[in-house]
């Protein structure tokens, strides 16, 4: 029986790595050169109906390079316990593949059999923390691996929440024993659409539990009352500011990071995303190297 | 009960059944051949698609591969259904042998089949058969050997019992026995089949595997761009063959490979054919793809 407090694999490799989202329109560019990337993250949704052959070939593509899997449907955060079903298929999917790392976000995605498809804030109580934590617990217990709980981005301040976003997500991670997934996009996004400062925002989250890092891109959308707010939607290349975040967070945390940069649509050459890549690298080896100036008996 | 007891009707039942079966213990037997190995790393095949196109059909596919290759990265010119090196081509400066074979061929004006039948081509691409058998990927000499006995001995006893058969209605002045020849025919058919796949469990795994990853790209075909930029274009062609590439972006590919055109094996459809049947032609008669 596995341990559902542990991680499938050891979270932490030993080194920062920075790997891609796959994806099936970048399958053959990676497949071709996959020393460019250390790491791949595979949606967990397209893989959760896979007959056992074809989760044979996710096995095997785990054997090219190390795998995380994603879950973007479970609803970790939302206000009903999470789908039995759900949870039955990833975890034969994770038992099939064995992926170094499962994650999931915390969102709200259905309530009342409705699902609203989209990974949405919900309000942060008391309540909901409780909730969220139930079903963390139920998902690592079924799958027999602990999920890196990842932030949301969010285009309206959740109604009724009586704490902030990173108290919130403090909360949960910490009283979960979870690993915490940081999508510096959604954090960055989250700041400037409710006229917080990143890095302070960033440094409310819980850093010593941040085993993975999403990076992505997004774009500015006009709101009601005339403001305009940034929209996290995987489209676009991860804009300067995001890789600075992520140079503080090399800066402020001690462990590994694997770092995954996410890209669902419009892409760009293989080249161009292999830039992004090298970037990210670049960017944690600068805040590296300023942790070990600040604190070089640390290193 | 002995089945020459046996009427007609019946006897044909029991023919079909024991043929099946017969077939399904060759099968299983095959897939049992040689020493179990790990699964393959499949970077180690994607490195060179050529060695894919090779597993999945053998020698006159990889050669049509690395001919779209040397087009897509304007080392070789195009010229109705001609082609020829183009002045940017320096064979010397190519990694796989193949892509000098091809180019020191196509020094003068060259069609698909001549650089097909070319003897350093040819040669260039056994050393994908060599290094894919030595990789367990594709039946060893030795494997090759024991599936065409495996054959031979399906063969035999099929025929021997329809033989038989036959000759105990004719002396029984019983002429009925065209379905049972046709059973024969197909039983040893099959067999032949069976026996020409040379491709091993791991072969098959690996192919079955970079398809199905690359199942979704073959979706969004449209999305491969010719231009010989990166690998992707030959890597899904070495997957899933030349003629699933995007006709837009490689117009070329109708004049040069058409479907009918009869230039040796051809493509691949999904078949399990695998590798070219080398080994098999050793004595196997038909069972050899070449």
């Amino acid at each position: 029986m596995p341990d559902p407090n542990r991680s499938s694999h050891p979270v932490h490799p030993g080194r920062d790595r920075v790997g891609l989202g796959w994806r099936g329109e970048l399958a053959a560019a990676i497949l071709t050169d996959p020393e460019s990337v250390d790491v791949l993250e595979v949606i967990a949704e397209d893989w959760l109906h896979a007959s056992r052959r074809e989760a044979a070939a996710l096995a095997a593509l785990g054997r090219v390079r190390p795998l995380l899997l994603h879950g973007v449907s479970l609803g970790l955060a939302g206000s009903e316990p999470v789908c039995r079903r759900r949870l039955d298929r990833l975890a034969r999917l994770v038992e099939r593949v064995e992926p170094e790392q499962w994650s999931e976000h915390l969102a709200f995605v259905r309530a009342g059999g409705i699902e609203i498809g989209h990974l949405a804030a919900p309000p942060r109580t008391e309540a909901n923390i409780a909730g969220a934590l139930a079903n963390v617990e139920t998902a690592s217990r079924i799958v027999g691996a602990m999920p890196a709980l990842e932030n949301i981005a969010t285009l309206i301040d959740p109604p009724a929440s009586v704490v902030d976003e990173g108290t919130w997500t403090t909360a949960i991670v910490e009283a979960a024993g979870a690993p915490m997934l940081l999508d510096l996009h959604n954090l960055y996004a989250n700041a400037v659409n409710f006229g917080t400062e990143p890095a302070e925002l960033m440094h409310a989250m819980p850093l010593e539990r941040v085993a993975l890092v999403h990076l992505s891109g997004g774009r500015w959308i006009d709101a009601r009352n005339g403001q305009r707010r940034l929209l996290d939607d995987h489209l676009h290349d991860v804009p300067g500011a995001v890789y600075g975040l992520l140079e503080n967070l090399a800066e402020a945390a001690e462990q590994p990071l694997t770092v995954v940069i996410e890209r669902d649509g419009n892409y760009p050459g293989f080249a161009q995303l292999l830039a992004q890549v090298e970037w990210a690298r670049a960017a944690l080896a600068r805040g590296r190297a300023r942790r070990r100036e600040a604190a070089p008996w640390a290193a | 009960m002995f089945p020459f007891n046996l009427a007609g009707p019946p006897f044909l039942w029991f023919y079909g059944v024991f043929g099946s079966l017969l077939l399904l213990a060759y099968r299983y037997y095959l897939g049992r051949l040689g020493p179990a190995r790990p699964l393959p790393v499949l970077s180690q095949l994607t490195g060179d698609p050529y060695a894919i196109a090779y597993l999945r059909s053998g020698r006159d596919e990889t050669v049509k591969l690395a001919l779209v290759n040397l087009i897509d990265r304007g080392l070789l010119a195009v010229s109705g259904k001609t082609l020829q090196g183009s002045a940017k081509a320096d064979g010397d400066a190519l990694r796989r042998p193949l892509d000098r074979a091809i180019l020191s061929r196509c020094t003068t004006l060259t069609t698909v089949g001549e650089a097909l039948h070319d003897g350093r081509v040819r040669a260039a691409c056994d050393d994908y058969d060599r290094e894919l058998r030595e990789r367990g990927l594709l039946r060893s000499a030795g494997e090759q050997r024991r599936a065409l006995t495996g054959a031979i001995a399906v063969v035999a006893l099929l025929a021997g019992i329809s033989t038989a058969r036959v000759l105990q209605a004719l002396s029984h002045d019983r002429h009925n026995v065209l379905f049972l020849i046709f059973l024969t025919v197909v039983g040893c058919v099959a067999a032949v089949q069976i026996c020409a796949r040379t491709r091993t469990r791991l072969g098959r795994s690996a192919l079955t595997d970079l398809r199905t990853l690359l199942r979704r790209l073959r979706e969004r075909i449209n999305r491969l761009a010719a231009g010989g930029a990166t690998n992707e274009a030959v890597l899904f062609a070495a997957v899933f063959g030349i003629e699933a590439l995007p006709a837009q972006a490689f117009p070329y590919l109708r004049t040069l490979f058409p479907r009918s055109g009869g230039t040796a094996s051809g493509g691949d459809s999904g078949s399990d054919s695998g590798g070219d049947g080398g080994g098999c032609g050793s004595g196997c008669g038909g069972c050899g793809g070449d």
